[in-house]
């Protein structure tokens, strides 16, 4: 009898992760375990499909998995013995770790591989790939899909990535304590990554991309239960819900972007708020030092998603965060936004000073939201000649249709009050 | 996708349950909760206490029918709800099967239930289902 459709691949989905990261560990490398993993679920597969799917598929796949991995260190240990023996003559012994080795926790392993799939000497698009590929259980096809890109040029890139992990010798542990923090950083760049590729797809028309962001928050709720103290991590969950809460109000009835002041708050999903709120106060009950930008980005995304209209926003407090986002992690989009949240608590004057600081920025030359805020600020300060042209400015620089249509209906509405 | 895995019962079989096998019973419930979690498809959880203070309301618009727990009558009755978020439906059928409530016996089972959701304004044509 076959497997019903779909079921090893829910199946794959479900315990690969944590297989490929116990084997890895025994044979202290990734490549070998994904290998072993995919040998070990083929077999099973053939053998289901007479005898149907065990009670505890996860279970069985683990033991079968390890009992592999075994018969490749031992088939290491023999080759190794041989020519040990051949060098020095002697006798080399079992290492004892070979058998306890089976039945640690399998959260370190699972947190080793999200380390090691991140590693700061893998390009990040590949980090990207292998992501997905190796904790989000992801077949390169999907992945490929996702990205928009031909599937030979995911394949290629995992199959390089686990090269180079492979050929630079990465350990498979656990980063030390002085450089948690930095590797910590890797990875939530690529889950952040892998979220904003399916977040700013989702006014396109492939179904595909915004499954990204189903991806990234998962990604996110696992690293959250691996690293529980970790204020970033919690940081970065609570800003990807609150974002996602918003998936459905951020385009209009004929596929337009929607501003952020302007969805309609009744369709922001509730439970995702909740939940990213949660996850807000559980990164403060965590925190060591002073915030980091996850987390004050993410305490940014809540003030609006606590305010039940645009007009309730408490913008000094948006103002207060951006300030402190853009002495820690400063950027000029920084500084822009804290220029909307200034022109918003203090008056557009306010605002207007610290976007014509921003004016010979060149990183944001081709910035239509530069010219858009300056836009805004300059129509509340009743400019509103200067505003059009500013708008009008900004309907030229940016590349999409929608966000065109946007500026030059607010064009439009520029007249004289 | 969301999906809702209800933990359904017949209370009467859960109430013939030793002290021993209800304490398997909630470690099991506590162990599969945190299984959905660590695999990060968890959304939210709750177990339902008895019906003993529940109510089942029915009105029509002139009169209103309450029917006070315990429900002696009823067969089945939901003992707590899973929701969960996952890529397909086979990956949450595969977590329903992992309930503890499938496994207990003819008294117990897991529902799986497809949550239905409010396309974005402007999206009606783009996920096939």
């Amino acid at each position: 009898m076959a497997l019903p459709h779909g079921v090893a691949s829910a199946i794959w989905r479900i315990e690969s992760a944590k297989i490929i990261a116990v084997v890895a560990r025994m044979v202290k490398r990734v490549d070998v375990a994904e290998e072993v993993a995919q040998e070990v679920f083929v077999d099973a597969l053939v053998r289901w499909e007479k005898s149907g799917v065990p009670d505890r598929p996860g279970a069985w796949l683990m033991t079968a998995a390890k009992h592999r991995a075994l018969d490749v260190l031992r088939h290491e240990r023999r080759v190794e013995k041989k020519h040990d023996e051949l060098l020095r003559g002697t006798e080399t012994t079992v290492s004892p770790d070979m058998e306890a080795a089976i039945d640690d926790v399998v959260g370190d392993d699972l947190l080793r591989l999200v380390f090691v799939a991140c590693h700061p000497v893998l390009p990040e698009e590949a980090r990207v790939a292998l992501t997905l590929r190796l904790l989000g259980g992801l077949t390169t096809d999907e992945i490929a899909r996702a990205f928009l890109v031909p599937e030979p040029t995911i394949a290629q890139r995992i199959t390089r990535a686990k090269g180079t992990l492979a050929d630079r010798q990465v350990p498979f542990e656990l980063p030390c304590a002085e450089d948690l923090a930095e590797r910590l950083g890797s990875v939530l760049e690529v889950l952040y990554l892998i979220f904003n590729e399916g977040y700013l797809a989702t006014v396109g028309d492939d179904w595909m991309r915004p499954l990204l962001c189903e991806d990234a928050l998962r990604l996110g709720r696992i690293l959250v239960e691996l690293v529980p103290d970790e204020a970033e991590a919690h940081g970065l969950l609570s800003l990807m819900e609150i974002q996602a809460s918003r998936a459905r109000a951020r385009v209009g009835p004929k596929g337009e972007a929607v501003l952020l002041l302007e969805q309609d708050r009744t369709m922001w999903d509730a439970l995702l708020v909740r939940r990213g709120l949660d996850g807000l106060a559980r990164a403060a009950a965590v925190a060591k030092d002073r915030p980091g930008p996850y987390f004050l980005q993410a305490a940014i995304a809540a003030c609006h998603a606590r305010a039940g209209t645009a007009d309730d926003t408490d913008w000094a407090r948006i103002a207060a965060l951006y300030d402190a986002l853009a002495q820690i992690a400063p950027s000029p989009v920084v500084e822009l936004n804290r220029a909307v949240a200034v022109g918003m608590a203090l008056g557009p004057e306010a605002g207007l000073r610290i976007v014509d600081a921003l004016a010979t920025e060149p990183s944001l030359r081709g910035y239509p939201f530069l010219p858009s805020v300056r836009a805004d600020l300059l129509f509340r300060l009743g400019r509103s000649e200067e505003a059009k042209a500013e708008v009008l400015r900004a309907a030229a620089l940016t590349r999409n249709e929608r966000e065109r249509a946007m500026f030059l209906a607010r064009a439009t509405s520029y007249v004289p009050a | 996708m969301r999906y809702m895995i209800l933990v359904g019962h017949d209370e009467v079989g859960g109430k013939k349950l030793s002290a021993e096998e209800h304490g398997k019973l909630f470690a099991a419930y506590q162990k599969y909760h945190a299984d959905l979690k660590a695999a990060g498809v968890l959304l939210s959880g709750e177990a339902l206490k008895d019906t003993k203070k529940g109510a089942r309301i029915s009105a029509n618009g002139q009169k209103r029918t309450i029917v006070d727990g315990p429900f002696s009558e009823s067969k089945e009755i939901i003992g707590g709800y899973f929701l969960i978020e996952s890529r397909t439906r086979e990956e949450a059928f595969e977590w329903a099967t992992r309930c503890p409530s499938a496994h207990l016996g003819p008294w117990s089972y897991a529902e799986l239930r497809e949550v239905e959701e409010i396309p974005p304004a402007g999206d009606h044509a783009a996920r096939p289902t």
